[in-house]
């Protein structure tokens, strides 16, 4: 293979293109079905089959700030096992310790039927989700005698991995996707899953580290803006919180609840100033203490005929704003 | 309010890159229609990942490397379109003799490789990725793309030697 030949095959693929394009049909890519039907998936399953969770594509969700490096806590966690700690969804039953330097934010949601996970961000588009793992691969997929993956097939395959502070892990990896998962085990037994995400080929060694920092308990997380108590927790569909881990300390909470048991509003809360938003006639917000705080039909910008005024309504008077300073802040919802 | 920031971001991300990643979709599948599907697809997939999306220093490439990826999904579900040439002549327009003459031999000896591989021509001569970069896209080591990207080759230069010998014969 000569220098030449590569050059001229991308002159000439840029050709092909440019040629079959004068007689190609019309672009059907339409951006506004990719929002209806994504909107749709996100609200009807929580999660994307690599094991990305709803309530982390929800995009804000609950975290806490790490130290350069070291163990960090998620958060204050209040008392373990009381009647208040059970009815917050946040109430992780893991959290990060050690993560790598360049992670920007880490989310922590909740979804109804998921539970709890948490989520890594880095730069460089890297990313590690940690929770519970689905259907343990306690045995290959069953396979013919002989049986060889395709050139370039993906297929999914478990290793065992170095034992993870003593206890017997594995990994998960499909090949084909660059997403790698490492099943550990915590001290009291059971199996917990960090994937590794990314475009890039995941770290082992990275990944290894995480997962040896894991802290397993119950921690509850408070946050700035809680709901009435009178709430009933089965109305609450997820709930993420993202909180930046270096620097200024920037938070978004968002969650979902349920309307009527067929229809959604979403309430979110941010630090810092209201962005305008004139399209959205149907949300109801508030500004204060350096933070402002909406609910709004689920469907921004084309309120679905199942949730009314009143129904915004009833969920933005339930909101329970407290302030910038942490110790304020509560667990979430239902003080 | 986040809801719609994120979602007019991603509008605006699609008016941006619909029609290169179209041109790459059909690289990959030398189908109009099929690209606008697999574009389609992609664009759904990054919605559902907007904010992470969004916050990574390259959305483009991002977007790339769902677009390939559903691309190979798509060959490993629809299993029986590996087993039928995709490459029909388009209807349409006109196209000048001697230049749909090349466009054609390209396209129908890049439909017959084997999907990754055609991925990996299309991300590093197309797109002009590095091997890194394509092997990242591709989720595989950059030994595995030197070899898939070398066979590439050999076949196409096979195939494009052979049709000019069709041709001179002729």
């Amino acid at each position: 293979m000569t220098g030449g030949w590569e050059m001229e095959l991308s002159s000439r693929l840029d050709e092909l293109v440019v040629s079959a394009e004068e007689s190609a049909p019309a672009s059907a890519v339409d951006a506004a079905s990719a929002l209806r039907h994504g909107r749709r998936t996100r609200r009807r399953r929580a999660v994307v089959s690599a094991g990305v969770a709803a309530v982390l594509l929800g995009s804000v969700a609950l975290g806490t700030v790490y130290g350069s490096g070291g163990p960090a806590p998620v958060g204050p966690a209040a008392s373990a096992g009381t009647d208040r700690a059970d009815r917050s969804p946040l109430a992780m039953h893991v959290r990060f310790g050690w993560l790598p330097d360049d992670v920007t934010t880490v989310d922590a949601g909740w979804h109804h039927e998921l539970g709890d996970q948490q989520l890594a961000t880095a730069g460089a588009d890297r990313s590690w989700l940690l929770g519970s793992p689905g259907p343990l691969p306690w045995s290959e997929p069953s396979r013919p005698a002989g049986w060889q993956p395709e050139e370039g097939e993906p297929y999914s395959e478990r290793t065992p991995a170095p034992d993870v502070n003593g206890r017997k892990a594995y990994w998960v990896s499909v090949k084909g996707v660059s997403a790698l998962e490492l099943l550990f085990q915590s001290p009291d037994g059971r199996w917990l899953s960090l994937r590794g995400m990314g475009s890039r080929a995941p770290e082992q060694e990275v990944q290894l580290r995480i997962a040896a920092g894991v802290q397993v308990g119950r921690f509850v997380l408070p946050v700035p803006v809680s709901l009435d108590p009178s709430t009933p927790l089965s109305d609450v569909v997820s709930v993420d919180f993202r909180r930046t881990v270096h620097g200024a300390g920037g938070w978004q909470l968002a969650m979902q609840v349920s309307v009527r048991g067929n229809s959604t509003v979403t309430i979110s809360a941010e630090s810092g100033s209201l962005p305008a938003d004139p399209a959205q006639p149907w949300r109801r917000c508030a500004t204060g203490e350096g933070m402002w705080w909406c609910a709004a039909p689920f469907t921004a910008d084309s309120p679905s005929g199942q949730v009314t005024p009143d129904d915004v309504k009833v969920w933005f008077d339930r909101l329970v704003p407290h302030s910038t300073d942490e110790r304020t802040w509560r667990p979430v919802l239902l003080p | 309010m986040a809801e719609l920031t994120r979602d007019e971001e991603f509008t605006a991300f699609v008016a941006s890159r619909a029609v290169w990643l179209r041109r790459v979709a059909y690289l990959l599948c030398a189908d109009w229609h099929r690209a606008d599907d697999l574009v389609q697809e992609s664009i759904t997939k990054l919605y559902l990942h907007w904010g992470r999306v969004s916050r990574a220093d390259n959305p483009e490439g991002y977007a790339r490397t769902v677009l390939v990826n559903v691309f190979l999904a798509e060959q490993r579900t629809a299993w029986w379109r590996r087993s039928r040439p995709s490459a029909q002549p388009p209807e349409g327009a006109a196209v000048p003799e001697a230049d749909l003459a090349v466009s054609l031999d390209l396209r129908q000896a890049l439909a017959a490789l084997p999907p990754r591989q055609r991925a990996t021509v299309v991300l590093r001569y197309y797109c002009d990725l590095t091997v890194e970069q394509t092997a990242a896209a591709l989720g595989c080591s950059n030994g595995n793309v030197k070899s898939q990207s070398s066979r590439a080759l050999e076949a196409l230069r096979r195939s494009a030697a052979l049709r000019q010998q069709g041709r001179s014969a002729a």
